[in-house]
This record gives structure tokens, sequence and C-alpha cells, in this order.
């Protein structure tokens, strides 16, 4: 010990260069290091002992453990920011699908066998105020009809285009340009939302079963030449890929928090199909409103679980730069603003307000003579109820401001051709030939 | 059958057995063979495999050292830092070996053999760690001329020129061998440095020692900043032992953050942080106290910033109870007088005023 510091009140020599180099059990380093905090003379010779150390033993042990921990980081990190990677890339995909959805909405809503009690509740499209979305469509395309008659005799279309094209607005977001999807129609259910563009024909495709409901209809929503889609809630559950609107998101119980916008202020009403007959695909302008029923149709009054969609402001329909290609062969060559379809029977009214009539789906038009005062604005098809009669309209439900109303189940019956005036009349017909003021 | 009872001892009672004095010879010779046998199989208090394996291992036998000689050096140390375990625990044989086992055993059984003597391990030690005590003792003294006078002289020290009692005495043989040989001679340099420091120091005439001020009377010290040293006394009493080594080993020794982690055996970056949180710690505990003590948070604040030129506070000896300053702060001894306050206690205190 030295001889200058006093024995027992430091440690040793021995005691000191073991603590320097780290070779102390814990209990005596911790006594040693009590010892150096307070002392200057032994914390002087273990800083001196250390200096003097060779380089190759001053390494500090735990820096090992640091380059250790960080060349595991190294190797953790890749992994890390990969998965992160692959969970950004994942959220990305299913949030465009979803946007996406929203875009090729095609409430396709398979028909109920005639045998199948009615269980459809309402599902009301009307345009939601905080709808964002906008797609811009410029050139029409083929007529849906046609497309419909290609899949077959069994599949009946009724057809509504749009009043207008152009921008939309009405807190309507900018809309992407769609994809074109490569997608398979199916024979039954595939439907097709198309539509155009300035900048090249756009198509949303719709296939699968589309929007299941308790008995189900099919709808298919065809853009005209703009089509307003508003943001669907999530709630909603449409897939992308195949357009499809889950049952459960239109289901009675989630359909009042579910609002999807495909066509505003004007309504159609989806044509009724015999039991015998595939479910008719029913084609819904973006302008167009629907509200389908399901369940006893004398109760559509509010609070009635209602799917709100579509939204296409004023401006937006007096924007006609273009329209479907399938109705600009109208006799008068000008754009469409309504069209309904019933079977192979279709009714369009120009933009001035004429009426035409097609029983070869849309190939041939025929005009037919004005009966009505005003100017013609909007068609649509009704649904009787259950022994309605042709030429009789009973729908207690269509009293509302429901306008279609589609009893699904099985005493659902195609009733009668409505024709809405600027006026505000109304006009029925079971052919599209005689109307009469209702 | 009278001849059987004609053994027995006619003076003991019934239902005690005597045996023949034949019998009795017999059986303390039995004895004594089990205890010759069982200090046979001990060497020097270890036992003999453990002994001979040791013995072995530290080529004592090289060093002329006996199996007894460095069994006894082994039991020595052993039952001094009690088998390395803490006071309470009583160590088991297996942990006695280990202890054994896990010590410097060569250089152990050569500074054993250099304190008693031994020419060969001389020879040896002096080939081997001549040089390397050479080195270390100019390393300390930054002097090539005092390195070699220091080391000349602890080579006498060591060889054991000086007696005690008429018996030759090595500092060699405290060399517990818990550490390195090489380390135990770097600390005994550095320890002899400085001990030659204070020495020569000690020798200096008092007018040439720098110059201590005389307590200077300062004006009256107000009660908030007799409060504030007062706080700032009790936050370092307050610090653990590793607080005050790394506040004492940066502030007053001016260490680096390398020297310290080097002796405390972490990364430089470690001891930055530890650093930081220290001051932080530091100052809440500043400013808790003063709280404490009746002053709202605001004037604590204030006290804080007050110049710690104004304080009167010995911070070396609120860290550390030998008021001697460091080897390596060559000022003077601290005095009460605020102004001889020297720039490492300027500097803690503004850290702990940040």
């Amino acid at each position: 010990m030295s001889q200058i510091l006093q024995p027992g009140q430091h440690p040793e020599t021995d005691e000191l260069n073991a603590f320097v180099e780290h070779s102390l059990p814990v209990h005596e380093e911790k006594k040693i290091l009590a010892h150096v905090a307070t002392c200057a003379d032994c914390r002087a010779i273990a800083y001196l002992a250390s200096s003097a150390l060779p380089a190759e033993s001053t390494v500090p042990r735990p820096t090992a453990t640091p380059k250790s921990s960080l060349s595991r980081w190294n190797l953790t990190w890749p992994a890390v920011v990969a998965l992160a990677c692959l969970v950004i890339v994942i959220v990305i995909v299913r949030h465009h699908g979803k946007s996406q959805a929203t875009f090729t909405v095609a409430a396709n809503l398979e028909r109920a066998h005639p045998a199948e009690p009615a269980n459809a509740r309402v599902a009301e499209l009307t345009p939601p105020k905080s709808s964002t979305s906008q797609m811009q469509t410029s050139r029409a395309m083929a007529a849906l009809s046609s497309a419909a008659s290609r899949e077959g005799a069994s599949t009946k279309t009724t057809s509504i285009d749009g009043l207008a094209s152009g921008k939309l607005q009405d807190g309507l977001f900018e809309a992407k340009k769609l994809p074109v999807p490569r997608t398979n129609s199916s024979p039954v259910a595939g439907r097709e939302f198309l539509g155009g563009s300035s900048q090249g024909p756009m198509r949303a495709a719709v296939s699968g079963p589309g929007i299941q409901f308790g008995s189900p209809a099919r709808v298919a929503i065809s853009g005209a030449d703009s089509i307003a889609v508003g943001a669907l809630p999530r709630a909603a559950g449409i897939s992308s890929n195949e357009g499809e609107v889950g049952q459960n998101a239109f289901s009675p119980d989630n359909a009042p928090k579910t609002t999807s916008s495909l066509a505003a202020n004007q309504q159609s009403l989806a044509t009724p199909k015999p039991a015998s007959t595939p479910p008719p695909l029913m084609h819904y302008s973006a302008n167009q409103a629907v509200t389908v029923t399901n369940g006893v149709p004398t109760e559509p009054e509010s609070g009635t679980p209602s799917i709100r969609a579509g939204a296409v402001s004023r401006s937006a329909q007096l924007d006609k730069s273009a329209t479907l290609e399938k109705h600009s062969v109208l006799p008068s060559h000008l754009p469409v603003l309504s069209v309904i379809s019933r079977d192979t029977r279709e009714l369009a009214i120009d933009t001035v307000g004429a009426l035409f009539r097609s029983e070869d789906s849309g190939v041939s038009w025929q005009p037919v003579p004005t009966q009505w005062k005003g100017r013609a604005v909007a068609l649509t098809v009704t649904f009787s109820l259950s022994e309605a009669m042709p030429g009789k309209q009973t729908s207690t439900a269509s009293s509302s401001k429901v306008a279609a109303n589609v009893n699904l189940g099985a005493s659902a019956q195609p009733s009668m051709f409505e024709l809405t005036t600027n006026e505000g009349d109304l006009w029925i017909s079971a052919d599209g030939q005689i109307w009469k003021r209702k | 059958v009278r001849s059987i009872f004609e053994d027995v001892d006619a003076a003991s009672q019934p239902g005690e057995l005597t045996l023949s004095l034949s019998s009795a010879e017999q059986t303390v010779a039995a004895v004594s063979e089990l205890e010759i046998n069982r200090a046979q199989s001990e060497v020097s208090g270890l036992p003999a495999a453990l002994a001979t394996e040791l013995w072995v291992t530290a080529r004592a036998e090289s060093c002329s050292l006996t199996r007894e000689e460095f069994g006894a050096a082994l039991v020595t140390i052993g039952e001094k830092y009690h088998y390395g375990l803490p006071p309470e625990i009583r160590p088991t044989p297996a942990q006695e070996a280990a202890f054994y086992r896990g010590l410097h055993l060569p250089e152990l059984a050569l500074a054993q053999a250099c304190a008693l003597g031994r020419d060969a391990a001389w020879q040896r030690f002096f080939n081997t760690y001549r040089a390397s005590l050479t080195q270390a003792a100019i390393a300390i003294t930054g002097s090539a001329t005092e390195g070699h006078d220091l080391a000349d002289s602890l080579y006498a020290e060591l060889f054991g020129l000086t007696e005690r009692g008429g018996r030759r005495s090595s500092p060699l043989a405290s060399y517990s061998g818990r550490g390195s040989l090489v380390g135990w001679l770097r600390t005994t340099v550095a320890q002899r440095y400085i001990d030659h420091h204070r020495r020569t120091r000690r020798e200096t005439p008092l007018d040439d020692q720098e110059g201590v001020a005389p307590a200077a009377i300062s004006a009256p010290i107000s009660a908030e900043l007799d409060r504030l040293a007062q706080a700032v006394s009790r936050s370092f009493e307050a610090l653990s032992s590793e607080g005050r080594f790394l506040l004492a080993s940066y502030f007053l020794d001016q260490k680096t953050l390398s020297q310290i982690a080097r002796l405390l055996n972490v990364h430089e970056a470690t001891i930055s942080r530890r650093l930081k949180r220290l001051t932080r710690e530091v100052r809440k505990q500043l400013l808790r106290t003063l709280q404490s003590g009746g002053l709202s948070r605001r004037a604590a604040e204030e006290a804080l910033g007050a110049d710690p030129r104004d304080l009167e506070v010995n911070l070396r000896a609120a860290l550390q109870t030998s008021q001697a300053a460091a080897f390596f702060d060559k000022s003077v001894p601290r005095t009460a007088d605020p102004a001889s306050q020297t720039d490492p206690d300027r500097e803690m205190l503004n850290q702990a005023r940040q």
C-alpha cells in the first residue's frame, strides 16, 4: 500500500488494479467505486494506471455490446422497413380498391325468385352532402343494353342514362381516371359501367353478384357522361374487383349509415321480371336516384333503412357535352336526358324533352307523340306490389319520395312507365306509347 | 469362561464394556493412520488434487515454488478476499475451487516466488516485466528520466531490499492474482509516483506554493445565496457513488469522456448520457430543495441563476471526503473564499444551473 495513504482507509494496490482491470466481483467493485468517487488520490491512481494500459487491453468490454446490438439493428432495420412498406402497400391497395369501388358501384340487385319472400328493404340512393367523388367522362360508350343483349336473351336491361356530363359539383372530388379493368362479365351478373372522357374511354366494370339484398335484384349503374359517385362509407364494404356491395353493408341494419352516390335527382325504377326470367339488369345513370324497398312496401317511411348514393349537381346536369353513344342515335340526334327500359322496350327523352320509344333494346327508335303539357324531364318505372294490374297504379310505396319502389318479393310485378314533366306532372303509361295523367 | 472374566476390569460398573489393552492399542493406531491419510490428502488446507492441479497450472515448479508454498499462498488469498463472495455467503468447496482457478495462477506463482527470493523467479520476472514496467513508468511520469528513476526504485523495493523485523519484505507478496501482474505493477508505479509527488510538494517551501488566498471577508451573503449553497451541498450529498464519481472525474479532475469510459468499462456515449442525466437530476434536486425551503418555483429558478462566484460552496468537499485537491488539479486547496473557486467548480455549477 502507499506509504502516504493510510492503510485501511484506501484500497490496496491489488484491489485498485483489479478495479481498473474490471476483474473484481460486483460487490467489491461497488465498494471500490464508492471509495474512488470520494477519494481524489485513489481516483488519480486509478486513472494513471488506466492510462498506462496497453491499447489492446483498453478496449472496454461493453463496447462489443453496442457493436453487436448495432449489427443486430443492421439486420433488423431492413426487415422492419420491409414490413412497414408491405403494410403501407396493403393499406394503399385496399384504400384504392375501396375508392375504385365507389366509382364502379353497380347496384346489382339479384332479383329474387318469385317464390321467395320479399325481404328487400329500401335502398335509397340519393346524393349525400358529403360525397366527394367526381368522375368525368366525355365520350359515351356503347350501349349497355347491347352489352346486355350480347349476354343472352335471359338478361334484361333497363337503362336510364344520365342527364348531363361534365364536372360535377356539390363537393365532389376530382375523379381520377379509372383504370380499364379486363373484367369478364358474368353472363348473368357481370355488368359494365361504361363511360368516357375526353382523354379516352373509361370503364368501370362490375361483375359478380353485386349488391346483395335479402331478395336479390340486379341493378347495374350505367354511367352517363358524368357520374358522381360519393365516397362510400367503409361500412358499405364495397369490393373493388367485382364491384360487389356486401350484403351486410346494404342490409337493413347497416343501411342507414351507408351512403353512396350514384345518382341525384331523378329516380328510376327497376323493371320487375317474371319468375321464369333471369333477373334483369337495371342501368341507372349518374343522375338517377334509386330507391329499393325491401320488405313490406307500406313502410318506406322515414327511418326506413336506406342507402343514399350519388349526387349530381344541377350544373353538372346542364353540362351536356357528352352523352352515351348508344342514345346519341336518337332520331333527334340530341343527347339523352333520361332513359328507361323494361325487357326489350326502352324509352328515352332527349334534352329537348322529346320522348322516343324502342322495342328492340334501343336499336331503333320511334318518336312518341307528345300527350302532356310541358317538357318531359324524367322517366321512371314503377312496380305494382301485389295484384297490380297493367295500367293500374296501386303502389302505395310510391307515394313517398321513393320513386322506384322495387318489391323484390313474389308479388312484385312490373307496372307502369312514369313520365315527369318540367311542371311536375306525372304521366303514366303501360306501353310507353299511350300516356295518361296520373 | 473364567479366563474371559479375568480380563474384565473389576472397577468397571455393570453394563460397561471394558476392552482389553491390546484392543485399545489397535484402535488408537487406526485413528492416527486416518489422520495421517487426511493430512496427506490436503496441501496447506487445499485438497491435494486441487493443489496439485493449481500448482501445475501455475507452472510454479519452474519458479522453484513448492506445492505447499503455493497452496499456502492460495489459501491466504482466498480467505482474505472471501473467495470473491459477499461476506454473508459461506463459500462451498466448489466456489473456493472456482475462485482459485480464476486467479492469474502463473503470475501469482511468479510473484510469490519472487517475494520468497527465488533466483529463478527473479530472473524470469526481470526478463518478462522490466521493459513493460519501465514503459509504464515513463508513460505515467511523462518523462523518460523520471520514468527510469521510478522504475529502478520500484525494482529495489520489489526485490525486498527493505526489511521489516529482520525479514525481507517485498510488495509482490501482496499480489493476489485477481488482476494481471503487469497491471499491478502499473498501479504500483502510479501509486509511487503520486507518493513522490506528494512528498516533493510537502518539501516545497510554503512561500513557493501557489498562494493560498486568505479567506476574504466578503460582503454579507444574502439569505438566498446561503440557502442555495446549502441546497447545492445537500443535492450532492444525495448523489450515488457512481454519480459522485462521474461528476468528480469530469468536473473536478477534468477527465475526458474517453478516460472515464475506459475506467468504468463503458462507452463514451454512455458517460455523456449519464453526465447529462446527472446534471439534470442535480438541477431538479436543487429546485426541490429550494422549494422545500420555502421558495416558490420562480424564486428557486432565479436563485439557480445566481452567479457561481457569489456562492460559497466547496464542491470538492461536497463531492469527496478527501479534501486534498485531485492529483491532476494543480490548484490550491479549496478555501471558503468564493474567489478561489476554480473553473471546474464554476463549470459544474453552471451545468447545474442550466
